[in-house]
């Protein structure tokens, strides 16, 4: 893991959703692509070299731009000024429960998917629809036909 | 949960939860620290170790390192260095008296697991920077998982004490002092037992211990 290209990445999320820099966190690079987010209080604390894991999965470097994980766009999203969904409590379902769902057509790359204050992840979106990326673990069940 | 309130943790603490998976204490200690500090949550089984992490990443836990080591051998690596130490340890789990199933044990499996919480209380004490403190937790009612074992620490770290603590509202008991014809260190009786009848939980027990400062 390493903080190599901190800047650049705190740049591209600016760019993609117009947040600042968020105070006491820091990303780093696991991997090539995958970005953690780690409190700084952490960093100055701990001694421990080579961990399994250090703060939680923030997002994914994609060609085409930055992927919020869920709770990555649950920390950017209450500052996010730019590329947010406003869905309603159907689309929002649909959405939970794995599916692509409509969007404006106007609308392209990752946004963060919002619904009554709450941020539901980040997904793609490309002529008029928005690709679902929440994980089949973490979807809402299908109901049982009676 | 109770454990971790008897840590008493503060925003500044560096903290190592020494048996951490699932992650229900680790992901409450985060809560109270609010996501400042530092947390390392070390288990020794892999498979428990990814319902760790995922449980940290439901929960947004930010200031968490996961490590993966044999507990008992820890202080090889890190001695002195924690400001608070959680030793949540393995055992009978003979106070979850309210499940749906009954616990089940043996008496050599108490005495097997008795053994192990002894070498943990130790290695997590010798992890613990002077003037730390060090709370040791099982959901077992057997005075051999419990006092006998902060009896055991006590007889090898002079400067361990035992703290007495309350929780608001929470009814409790004394340790017990004296057991299979043994009594045990005074300073025992300082330790927590929290039993079904009283609060309607599980059984418990708690053991507040300080480490105290070099003379």
């Amino acid at each position: 893991m390493s903080f190599e290209n901190e800047e650049e990445i705190w740049r591209k999320l600016e760019e993609q959703f117009g947040v600042r820099r968020i105070e006491g966190v820091r990303l780093l690079l696991s991997g090539r692509k995958r970005i953690r987010a780690v409190s700084e209080t952490l960093l100055e604390k701990t001694h421990i070299e080579n961990p399994l894991a250090m703060g939680i999965y923030f997002a994914t470097i994609m060609p085409d731009g930055i992927r919020l994980s869920i709770e990555g766009s649950q920390m950017v999203g209450a500052e996010a000024k730019k590329n947010i969904v406003e869905v309603d409590d159907s689309l929002a379902d649909k959405w939970l429960k794995g599916e692509t769902i409509p969007v404006n057509p106007s609308l392209k790359g990752y946004v963060i998917v919002k619904n009554r204050g709450d941020f539901l992840g980040c997904g793609k979106a490309a002529g008029g629809t928005l690709r679902n990326f929440v994980p089949k673990s973490r979807r809402l069940k299908q109901q049982p036909h009676p | 949960m109770i454990p971790p309130l008897f840590l008493e943790l503060g925003q500044d603490d560096y903290v190592l939860d020494v048996c951490a998976a699932p992650g229900s204490k680790t992901t409450q200690m985060a809560q109270i620290m609010e996501n400042k500090g530092g947390i390392v949550a070390n288990d020794i089984s892999l498979k428990r170790i990814t319902s760790l992490g995922h449980n940290l990443q439901l929960c947004g836990v930010l200031n968490t390192v996961v490590t993966m080591f044999d507990g008992r051998r820890m202080p090889l690596l890190v001695k002195d260095r924690f400001d608070k130490v959680l030793v949540d340890a393995p055992c009978s789990s003979s106070g979850h008296l309210l499940g749906k199933k009954p616990p089940r044990f043996t008496e050599r499996r108490v005495r097997h697991l008795s053994m192990l919480q002894r070498s943990l209380i130790l290695a997590g004490f010798k992890m613990l920077k002077p003037d730390g403190i060090l709370v040791y937790s099982t959901c077992s009612i057997h005075p051999e998982e419990n006092e006998v074992v902060v009896d055991f620490l006590l007889s090898k770290e002079r400067d361990a004490v035992v703290e007495p603590f309350n929780v608001k509202g929470l009814k409790t008991r004394p340790g017990i002092v004296e057991w299979d014809g043994r009594r045990l260190h005074d300073s025992v009786e300082w330790c927590t037992r929290i039993y079904p009848h009283d609060n309607r939980t599980d059984g418990f027990f708690i053991a507040r211990i300080r480490k105290e400062g070099s003379k």
